[in-house]
């Protein structure tokens, strides 16, 4: 596989992986401003800050994802498929339109209807 | 005690350069790319929309705790928790974003040892995250600058 493709291949898989963890949020260490500490559990009444946690989780299996895929398809002889490039936009700009109308619905309904 | 507190005005100042550098990089890079797919100046403003991004997004970071406590915790949270969500949107977006501006840069590379006529195989990709990045920018300049208005670092 041509080395373009391995690189539009690595970097969707980036952008869906990214989209899908940070989306699920999963348990991610907690900064809180004030003392200043890192803290895995949620202190009540606490300034609080997940967003780091958070976006750390995302940005690195989303690095994960490219190296992995990236060495996937250097594994692949045969030349891709014409409909790749085209599939390739649909699943990353479909991923991160997705990820980012979850994003928005999720903050309205949690702090615009307040 | 917050970190970065003392010199976050300066901090927030280079935020706001970087995010401006972000913006025209990006109209520029569409711009280009809409035009004709195999311009080589995708790759300039691909590299400068990268380095811009990079910057505004850790610059951001930085700014962060100051914002989350003078800002976020002591006025908007009470205030206007409608402002709070669009912050909280503006952020996640960035994150968001992130990889995509490194995709780009990336898809835009091979641009430099192509001939004229030769499109590069990923080009509906590369115009696809540009559109996208570009709405996220827009967004997150538009609520960015607004919420200044209500109250800043």
């Amino acid at each position: 596989m041509r080395a373009e493709d391995r690189v539009g291949i690595a970097v969707c898989a980036a952008v869906v992986t990214a989209c899908v963890v940070h989306v699920m949020a999963p348990s991610a260490p907690i900064y809180y401003p004030l003392d200043p500490a890192w803290r895995w559990e949620k202190v009540p009444g606490g300034v609080a800050m997940h967003w780091y946690g958070r976006s750390a989780w995302s940005l690195a299996s989303g690095v994960l994802a490219f190296g992995l895929a990236h060495f996937a398809a250097g594994l692949v002889r045969r030349d891709p498929p014409r409909w790749l490039p085209r599939a390739l936009a649909a699943l990353g700009v479909g991923s991160l339109a997705l990820a980012l109308a979850f994003v928005a619905q999720h903050e309205w309904s949690v702090w615009m209807t307040r | 005690m917050i970190v970065f507190e003392s010199f976050v005005k300066v901090l927030h100042f280079l935020h706001w350069v970087a995010a401006i550098t972000c913006l025209a990089a990006c109209v520029h890079l569409i711009v280009r790319l809409t035009k004709s797919r195999v311009d080589r100046r995708v790759y300039l403003h691909a590299r400068t929309l990268l380095v811009a991004y990079l910057a505004v997004y850790t610059l951001g970071s930085l700014v962060y705790p100051t914002f989350r406590v003078r800002v976020r915790a002591e006025f908007l949270d009470r205030v206007y928790p409608w402002a709070t969500g669009l912050f909280e949107v503006k952020e996640h977006a960035a994150t968001l974003a992130l990889l995509p501006v490194v995709g780009i840069f990336l898809l835009s590379r091979p641009l430099l040892s192509r001939s004229e006529r030769q499109a590069p195989p990923h080009s509906p990709l590369l115009l696809g995250l540009s559109v996208l990045v570009m709405c996220v920018l827009v967004f997150n300049a538009c609520v960015g600058w607004y919420l200044g208005t209500l109250r800043s670092v």
